[in-house]
């Protein structure tokens, strides 16, 4: 029996659809309605979400395509595929816009760099190759693979790192300003998928049976290992927010992992294997591309809260109109004494210092220093701090400078503990100390040494987090920033070249 | 009674002799405190001692010169020990000649329960059913009689007479000759442990009995026919050991369980209805000269009254003590603090560590007492036979110690972390995030797995609200864990939510900064002031001497001045800090007000 978690509520059981050729990747539109391309056989598929039903067909290709990703305003795709080139299509037209050429060999995954004016393809020539859109031309190309390069991912923050993952184990990472990989990390399998996190400073390799965490600001370091699959691990992408990961896997399971801590919080089965999978992104619908040409959409419905009944008339069959019960006791409420604190007293009374006296016991001071420091805050206010202070000697004197030094580093006391120590040198100032004082105001003074040191690491400190907390802020302003530049591009002349009819 | 401690003095106070667990007789010489002989006997594993009587040999041996020992040995005043076994065998142990004498065996089929002897009298012992009287000359039973349905377990054999009482619960007095049962005397509930006579011309004896915290004194007087206790005394516990002199009468001492020694002062004469108490209540406690809690008591094992002293032996069965006190005055209780001689055996060993070489793979025994203990023994015997607890107290552990006081390694610490925030053990917790090395706390950091730094973020922030020194701890904690998890802290969209308290703790104190840095640069000046004026005096006796070489009258002039000039700044400053404060107190009287209506 199946334990009915929030996870378990939130995915719920998908619907089929059938499709030619085994799915090699689902991309959905970043912007509504959320369409998604479903990449099979010699077409791109472009998906409704809620009617489930095919909105577009991409049918420009002779040969198997692959790889077909969305632009970040949704209104271009590129598709790889065998035909060794990448080509650009327009999605509202369907036209063919641009086809880069230049690799030797079958390229498996393209993506829209964060310009939006390059895409860099991955290509099983053991190439990586950096275009650019509008002059349609080949601007770089990495070629420090071994071997087939099936795996690619653009850094969400920065318009110039490439992540790339090759069958012969290695995950690289390139600069572009540089042309040349920062630095690479050994998977251990062959990576079949890598992922950014949005913030752009921790990235996933998929291969083999593992996913492995990645922290890409000191140089690569191993973050986790997570080995919940049994088959290799096909496709990553991320979900609720960003907070939630997916891992599908040729073990027909697809596992959801809390990315704050890398536990799986819940599974979805497939009745095949997995090969893709993309979350739109609110969650809506869960796509999941199979080996033997199913989709499964699985889409969240907007949930109606059934509104409560309104509660049914009692009746009143026997009762008068306007009628009310009266209760005939009338009941007396036990009048209880407000219980006055001996301080309360003491203010009432205008006794000050005897007021101050009471709330230095040991007792009040250690459990509920809140009280002495309210009273000497009150008498701020009424202005009697200074005669409540003075006239103090010895024992006295010396209890106050103690729940000074004790307590002037709790933050909620200082400004009022700091106004009752001046008011104290004030008034003590002149007078000559006892040896036990002399040493209590010298340990005062450290303290407050010590107060002004832990502030200055504290700022030190808020320098670090705002660092910090602008970088996370980084992922989440940039989806929302630019919807600026739909320029119409016009299809070049080699796209203009390339006719495919395809006959169904 | 396998395993029981029995042990006595002898009976001029020279010797000491302890039966202990280990089945081996110990004997201290008193005198000097040491360990003069160690007797293991064949099989004393398999029928260990059970009690344990110091005889003079003179008075009862040598009249009977058919003794194998040689006359050499027996001329001179020697004390022998009277030992009973589990198997029923009595053997006599010569302190003289260091070995077993002889040994008597036939007379019983149980173990023995208690031997007793007294001058001119042979020696009586009994097990569980039988009174045997020996004769020690030929090594034969003399005679044996059985004593009624109760156990007998304590004997006590009258001087110049024929008679003897025997004890169980129940206390009999018997004619020798005639072994018969002559009188009866009841008052015990359980079984009596030990027998003591009083001389006098009104003869009593006391009892002491197991689980009894009363002494009982009774009368052999045979003009009274009362078979009640004439007196009873009253103790702390239960008493081990019960002594009187024979010379003086009037005090008597009784050692308890719990190591306390009692001295009673009381001239028995005729019935007394209540419990008496003791005069003088002896305790030892060992000064350990680190706290005044760490006082550790030391048990005192015997005592023994020798005219107005008191001979006692302290510490344990392995470090005894002795010492002769003689309580005087009228103190009702009376501390005595003395040095726990298992220290003393520690530091003694402590001296000599030093100066040997130590070895890497072997363990050493460092012992004083393995050289002290003598020769001795029969014939084969020998080894060291120094205790497993003395061993263990000698190992030279110097080594383990070493790696014992290695700061912890960060591995472990991760773990232990990671436990710690898995079940939220404040304990754990608190013993890994005090620490205060910034590389250990790297380090740690760094083996952290994902799944704890959240948490670990979620502590860190309600410790970095605490108090200075916490506080202090966990910024060095945070910075930590942000410089080596910065990616997979961008990452969590939560985090913000988590580390907005500490960016808020930090504005709250930064806008305390300026009033307390100016109360520190006021109290700065203030105790400055105080050491100056302090050291003042100082400089001023110091003076005259330096100023050999300088114009007394340039200096003077100077020295005006610099007062002039300080004096001066000091009105200036506090003029100034007078202004601001004011200013201040005029800044916070209104945000201040409605706080204290909170608080109130």
């Amino acid at each position: 029996m199946e334990i009915l978690t929030f996870d378990y509520i939130y995915f719920q059981v998908p619907a089929l659809v059938k499709e030619f050729g085994s799915i090699d990747y689902i991309d959905f539109s970043p912007v509504e309605p959320h369409y998604f391309a479903v990449t099979c056989s010699v077409r791109v598929q472009i998906y409704n979400p809620i009617t489930k039903v095919v909105q577009k067909n991409l049918s420009h290709f002779r040969e198997t395509a692959y790889g077909g990703s969305f632009r970040s305003d949704g209104s271009l795709i590129c598709v790889g595929g065998e035909e060794c080139q990448v080509k650009l299509f327009d999605v509202s037209s369907k036209s063919l816009l641009r086809v880069f050429k230049g690799h030797s060999s079958a390229v498996h995954r393209c993506f829209f760099t964060l310009d939006k004016t390059h895409i860099a393809s991955f290509s099983d020539d053991k190439s990586i190759c950096l275009w650019d859109i509008p002059s349609e031309s080949k601007v770089t190309s990495f070629s420090e693979h071994l071997d087939y390069v099936r795996a690619g991912a653009i850094s969400p923050v920065s318009t110039d790192i490439i992540l790339s993952g090759g069958y012969d184990n290695i995950v690289r990472m390139y600069d572009t300003r540089i042309n040349a990989s920062v630095f690479n990390m050994d998977h251990g399998a062959p990576v079949e998928s890598v992922l950014f996190l949005p913030t752009g400073g921790v990235f996933l390799s998929a291969g083999g049976t593992e996913i492995r965490v990645w922290d890409a600001f000191t140089g690569g370091r191993l973050l986790a290992k997570l080995c919940q699959h049994h088959r290799t691990v096909t496709c990553l992408c991320l979900g609720s927010g960003n907070k939630r990961l997916l891992s599908a896997s040729l073990d027909r399971h697809v596992k959801i992992y809390d990315i704050s801590s890398y536990q799986v919080v819940h599974t979805l089965d497939y009745p095949n294997a997995v090969l893709s999978l993309d979350v739109s992104t609110r969650d809506e619908t869960v796509v999941a591309g199979m080996v033997d040409g199913l989709v499964s959409i699985s889409r969240r419905e907007e949930e109606t809260r059934p509104t409560k009944q309104e509660r049914k008339k009692v009746s009143y069959r026997y009762a008068p109109d306007g009628f009310q019960a009266t209760s005939v006791d009338t009941v007396v409420c036990e009048e209880k004494m407000d219980l006055i604190s001996k301080h309360d007293v003491c203010l009432r009374k205008f006794q000050y210092s005897k007021a101050v006296d009471c709330v230095l016991m040991s007792y009040i001071t250690n459990k509920k220093p809140a009280v002495t420091v309210g009273v000497f805050q009150e008498l701020i206010r009424r202005k009697g701090l200074r005669a409540a202070l003075a006239g103090r000697e010895g024992k006295s004197l010396s209890a106050v400078l103690r729940f000074l030094i004790k307590y002037i580093g709790d933050y909620r006391f200082t400004r009022t503990l700091i106004d009752v120590a001046n008011m104290l040198l004030d008034i003590y100032d002149g007078v000559d100390h006892s040896m036990e004082i002399s040493v209590l105001l010298q340990r005062l003074a450290q303290r407050l040494r010590e107060e002004e040191q832990l502030t200055e690491e504290l700022l030190a400190l808020q320098g670090a987090l705002q660092l910090l907390l602008s970088g996370a802020s980084v992922g989440e302003s940039n989806n929302a920033d630019s919807m600026t530049d739909v320029t119409n591009i016009q299809p070049s002349q080699s796209a203009q070249s390339t006719f495919v009819v395809n006959i169904t | 009674m396998a395993g029981m401690e029995c042990s006595a003095f002898s009976e001029d106070g020279k010797y000491f002799g302890c039966c202990g667990a280990d089945g081996k007789l110990k004997v201290w010489e008193t005198e000097s405190g040491i360990l003069s002989q160690e007797y293991t006997p064949d099989l004393h594993l398999s029928s260990p001692f059970t009690c344990l009587t110091w005889v003079a040999s003179r008075n009862w041996v040598s009249p009977r010169k058919k003794k194998k020992r040689k006359s050499a040995e027996h001329a001179s005043e020697t004390d022998t020990v009277a030992l009973g076994t589990v198997a029923g065998n009595l053997l006599l142990y010569s302190i003289a000649s260091g070995s077993m004498v002889c040994q008597l065996q036939g007379g019983h089929s149980f173990a023995v329960n208690h031997i007793a002897w007294s001058r001119g009298s042979n020696l009586f012992s009994c097990d569980d059913k039988h009174i045997v009287e020996w004769s020690v000359a030929d090594t034969s039973v003399k005679s044996k009689w059985k004593v009624g349905r109760e156990r007998v377990t304590c004997l006590l054999v009258l001087p110049d007479s024929n008679s003897l009482v025997a004890a169980g619960c129940t206390i009999g007095l018997w004619d020798i000759p005639s072994k018969k049962l002559i009188r009866r005397y009841t008052g015990h509930a359980s079984e009596v442990t030990s027998l003591t006579l009083i001389p006098g011309k009104e003869s009593y004896f006391l009892s002491a009995a197991r689980n009894d915290r009363l002494l009982s004194a009774w009368s052999l007087s045979s003009s009274s026919q009362d078979t009640n206790s004439v007196a009873s005394f009253v103790m702390e516990d239960v008493a081990v050991c019960v002594s009187l002199c024979s010379t003086d009468t009037t005090g008597m001492v009784a050692v308890t369980r719990s190591g306390v020694l009692h001295l009673y002062r009381h001239q028995l004469n005729g019935k007394c209805s209540k419990p008496l108490k003791p005069a003088v209540t002896v305790q030892i406690a060992s000064d350990t000269g680190q706290s005044r809690d760490a006082v550790q008591p030391i048990p005192i094992l015997g005592a023994v009254k020798q005219g107005p002293n008191i001979l006692i032996a302290h510490g344990s069965p392995v470090f005894l003590s002795f010492e002769s006190i003689c309580p005087k005055g009228h103190e009702k209780v009376l501390c005595l603090v003395r040095q726990d001689p298992r220290e003393n055996v520690k530091s003694r060993d402590a001296v000599i560590s030093k100066v040997k070489v130590p070895e890497d793979d072997d363990v050493e025994y460092v012992s004083q007492t393995a050289t002290v203990a003598t020769p001795l023994k029969r014939g084969k015997k020998l080894k060291t036979d120094v205790p497993m607890e003395e061993r263990l107290d000698n190992l030279s552990l110097t080594r383990q110690e070493a790696v014992s006081h290695k700061p912890p390694q960060a591995d472990s610490m991760a773990h232990l972390l990671m436990q710690g925030l898995h079940s939220k053990d404040k304990k754990i917790l608190q013993s890994v995030l005090m620490q205060k090395d910034p590389v250990l706390i790297s380090g740690t950091v760094m083996r952290l797995s994902l799944q704890c730094i959240v948490p670990l973020l979620k502590e860190l922030v309600t410790l970095i609200q605490g108090k200075t020194i916490a506080s202090q701890i966990a910024v060095l904690w945070l910075k930590a864990v942000i410089k080596s998890h910065a990616g997979q802290l961008m990452a969590n969209s939560d985090v913000r939510d988590t580390l907005s308290p500490v960016l808020g703790l930090v504005e709250t104190r930064l806008g305390l900064l300026a009033p307390l840095l100016r109360l520190r640069g006021r109290l700065d000046l203030l105790v400055d002031q105080i050491g100056e004026s302090s050291k003042g005096n100082v400089a001023g006796d110091f003076g005259e001497s330096l100023l050999v070489f300088q114009d007394q009258d340039s200096d003077e002039g100077s020295e005006i001045e610099e007062i002039a000039l300080g004096s001066e700044s000091e009105d200036h400053w506090e003029e100034l800090s007078d202004m601001d404060r004011e200013e201040e107190e005029e800044e916070e009287g209104e945000g201040q007000a409605d706080e204290v209506d909170m608080l109130n």
